[in-house]
């Protein structure tokens, strides 16, 4: 095992910290062109966000030192009364024993009302990834609601208001995703890369930029996405694009894929939650996942919660997810998902 | 107190900077790690979580992971792109 692994594995495996990812709602707003999830579950029930509460208080009070919490989905904020209470009584919690709480979500942005934003910040769910497909005339053919209306106004517009706003301890990731079509229109001169740059992330460290190749995710018709023809091709887009950033005078520490020859661990998902011991997805309807990608997949039901606050396991379909904690092997670690799902 | 993980001895820290707490942000200081004790590393039983979610024996460290990405709407497969999903 590589030595730089120790110290994320070593994360991965305590006690003394947890991760939930709480899909408080599995319904969403956009309909995504090459989107792989079914929105087969609703949002999450009342009682079932109680259950999450009477875990979290349950371990604080066995002694936990840190939670990390990211809203995901669906679209999360499309069950806003469950992300309103889930925040404000974790936080409490959390606040009340000297816990540290690192909050986050996976957001759309369209429902990010200005008063929402500001609330969740002052609640502690303080980052927030937010996607972008690139400039309106690409974006909105492919990021549209369920009337095929395009979305790229109204994030933008959310972008903005984040920016405008006055919380220092924010934490944006905007999304970038790209495939062979909208390559060009990204890195051109006065490409859309430079016009989110000097928008958002120029002298305002609060934002970040990462990019993601579309790929053949799952259940969307992925109509008028050309996918890259190789990994090889998908990987070398992505560093134009890097080399684009990086001319621009960005690094690594708004670009954190900019590192290279670093240790490893800094990118932040040497070992993904998905592999982690003391890491679980709560699904609206109560299951327990590893992977936030797979949600259709029995291999990746790994138990359910109840409304106590207790965690069912099936321990034979969760230990497969946790291979790479005992064999130390790098690519089971950052993505377990590979050779027990999908092909390696 | 020190525990065993794998080929190293991680030793277990309470230091949690005061101004990272409830900000959201939080500590960039590598876990203390030593090496060397008993070259054993995990079994799937020291994994085994209870209904709390916790493993059977304090194993790892207790330094506050960096704030991360956000869960992966799309991701490609882990470091199937050479890097972050």
């Amino acid at each position: 095992m590589s030595p730089t692994l120790q110290p994320e594995i070593a994360r991965a495996v305590t006690n003394r910290g947890l991760k939930l990812i709480i899909n408080s709602s599995e319904q969403c707003n956009l309909r995504c062109v090459y989107c792989y999830e079914s929105f087969s579950v609703g949002h999450m029930k009342l009682e079932l966000a109680k259950g999450i509460v009477n875990l979290i208080r349950k371990r604080v009070e066995d002694g936990l030192e840190w939670l990390e919490i990211d809203f995901f989905g669906g679209e999360p904020l499309g069950a806003w009364n469950t992300v309103e209470y889930l925040s404000a009584t974790i936080h409490e919690i959390c606040q009340k024993h000297g816990v540290v709480f690192i909050g986050g979500m996976t957001t759309n942005a369209t429902l990010l009302h200005q008063d929402r934003f500001e609330w969740l910040v002052q609640n502690g769910i303080s980052g927030f990834q937010i996607t972008l497909d690139g400039p309106r005339e690409i974006h909105d053919v492919r990021r549209v609601s369920l009337h095929k209306m395009g979305s790229f106004d109204v994030i933008w517009q959310r972008l903005a208001m984040i920016k405008a706003s006055n919380f220092p301890g924010v934490d944006v990731v905007i999304r970038v995703h790209f495939d062979a079509d909208s390559l060009p229109v990204l890195i051109g001169q006065s490409g859309f890369i430079d016009t989110v740059i000097e928008t958002f992330l120029r002298h305002d460290h609060r934002f970040r930029l990462h990019f993601n190749p579309i790929e053949k995710w799952g259940a969307g018709s992925a109509e008028g996405i050309r996918y890259f023809a190789s990994r090889r091709d998908a990987l070398a887009a992505r560093e134009k694009i890097l080399a684009c950033v990086s001319r621009a005078g960005l690094g690594p520490n708004q670009v954190p894929q900019l590192q290279k020859g670093t240790e490893v661990g800094e990118s932040g998902h040497t070992v993904c939650y998905a592999a982690r011991a003391n890491a679980f997805v709560i699904r609206a309807d109560g299951g327990v996942s590893k992977c936030t990608i797979a949600f259709d997949d029995d291999r990746n039901v790994v138990g359910r919660i109840t409304s106590e606050g207790e965690l069912i396991i099936n321990h034979e379909v969760h230990t497969p997810w946790m291979r790479g904690l005992v064999s130390g092997d790098a690519s089971a670690l950052a993505c377990p998902a590979k050779g027990h799902i999908w092909p390696v | 107190m020190s525990t065993r993980f794998a080929d190293v001895t991680l030793v277990a820290s309470n230091a949690v900077p005061p101004q990272t707490a409830n900000t959201g942000y939080a500590a960039r200081e590598a876990p203390r790690v030593s090496h060397g004790i008993d070259g054993k590393g995990l079994s799937f039983e020291d994994l085994r979580v209870d209904p709390l979610g916790k493993v059977p024996s304090e194993i790892g460290s207790a330094v506050v992971p960096a704030r991360m990405a956000g869960p992966n709407s799309g991701c490609s497969g882990g470091d199937r792109l050479n890097s972050d999903c």
